[in-house]
């Protein structure tokens, strides 16, 4: 078995955001989640408790990167904050979103 | 096999090389935008590369596990045994559902009545060496420990093996008493950790017999059927603190003699043994009461523990 300890969840984090933000490297994502019984395209609640591995190799230079800037990867697209954008050939701009090809 | 993030972004930048309207790209910065945008997608493709692994593995077990005639297909129809259920007529699936006979109907099983009637916690299949037969080996769990079935379920159980098994196949099912492994250990022991009697002086959890306790731990971790290599059992108690030297004076196992049905005499074991029941017990002699009735019978089979310095 390996160690493991327990992880609170920042808001707008996905599988990856944990796995750099804990090891330097989006790696272990998939790991993670399956230790957590997750998908690893699931989203996850903020301020869930999950299982993380205490034993595995980090990217120092990167943690040092993050913990310098006091940065915490959170880069979940949250879709109740995406307002539709109208579409047609109405609302549609020349060579910008209505391009010939 | 999913190709490393590296590797990926890497045949990226080799494709991107090779279009010219993308010449326009030349910072070497790690974070130029350019860069990140081809990690997301390198990262995201690992993802997916992944994913596949995982399924195929997925798909691999599964076709692993219906395969007919394997020994796993046999270790899994044993555990999926239902006592009290009927089989699906025609079929080697247990029903659903159980007939009343009051309301004469089908009454649908609740998870719980299922998961109690699977009464066969563990077991292993083997061939019998010399003849062509297969031996399912079982035992439920009593109390946190293995055990065999009662005699009634252990009837029910070979009528439904004879239901399912494949034509010609002849079986035996082994639902004896565990192997009973008496070890003679002589353990030098650090006096300021370990007492004589082997109790921890202090510590986490205060007390307790740690020697003893990994004994019991080492037979619970080994599989069922699985192999008892003295020197394993060596390395667990050398862990232990307080423990300088765990030195096994003696090992010898009795088992269930298939034609008696008693207990054979005890053979010297060396480095290695299968159980033939499937699991081990061990009873260590100062834990037993001299008030038991069997009090004789079973300080013969008890393991003993002497603590030198």
């Amino acid at each position: 078995m390996e160690n493991t300890a327990d992880f609170k969840v920042y808001e707008q984090q996905i599988w990856e955001d944990i796995s750099i933000y804990l090891y330097g490297t989006a790696v272990y994502a998939m790991d993670l989640a399956m230790l957590n019984n997750r998908s690893v395209t699931e989203d996850i609640e903020p301020g869930k408790v999950i299982k993380v591995f205490t034993d595995k190799e980090m990217n120092r230079l990167v943690l040092y990167s993050l913990q310098s800037n006091s940065s915490v990867p959170a880069t979940a697209v949250d879709l109740s904050h995406m307002e539709p954008e109208p579409e047609g050939i109405g609302y549609w701009i020349i060579k910008k979103n209505f391009i010939v090809t | 096999m999913a190709r490393k993030i590296e590797e990926i972004q890497e045949s990226i930048m080799f494709a991107k090389n090779t279009e010219p309207a993308l010449s326009g790209l030349t910072s070497n910065s790690k974070t130029a935008v350019w860069q990140l945008w081809t990690y997301i997608i390198a990262t995201a493709v690992w993802t997916l590369e992944t994913l596949f692994d995982r399924h195929k593995e997925e798909v691999d077990d599964a076709l692993a596990q219906l395969k007919p005639h394997s020994l796993r297909w046999y270790r899994n129809k044993a555990l999926a045994f239902q006592h009290g259920f009927d089989l699906v007529e025609g079929s080697d699936v247990f029903r659903t559902e159980y007939y009343d006979i009051q309301t004469d109907s089908f009454i649908p099983a609740s998870e719980d009545q299922i998961s109690n009637s699977k009464i066969i916690k563990y077991s292993a299949v083997t061939e019998a060496q010399g003849e062509s037969r297969l031996i399912i080996k079982i035992a439920t769990e009593t109390g946190r420990e293995l055990s065999p079935i009662p005699n009634d379920q252990k009837i029910n159980f070979e009528t439904y093996i004879n239901e399912i098994k494949d034509a010609g196949v002849r079986i035996t099912v082994l639902n004896y008493e565990p192997d009973i492994l008496k070890l003679q250990l002589k353990i030098y022991r650090n006096p300021l950790v370990l007492d004589a009697n082997g109790t921890r002086i202090q510590g986490t959890g205060g007390g307790g017999q740690p020697v003893k306790e990994a004994i019991r731990q080492y037979m619970k971790d080994l599989p069922f059927n699985g192999e008892l290599v003295l020197a394993h059992l060596t390395d667990r108690l050398q862990k232990i603190e307080g423990v300088e030297i765990p030195h096994i004076l003696g090992a010898s196992t009795r088992w269930i003699d298939s034609t008696s049905g008693v207990y054979g005499t005890f053979t010297g074991l060396d480095v290695k043994k299968i159980p033939s029941s499937g699991y081990f017990k061990v009873l260590f002699a100062d834990d037993l009461n001299s008030g038991d009735p069997g009090y004789q019978q079973q300080l013969e089979n008890a393991s003993t523990i002497e603590y030198v310095v």
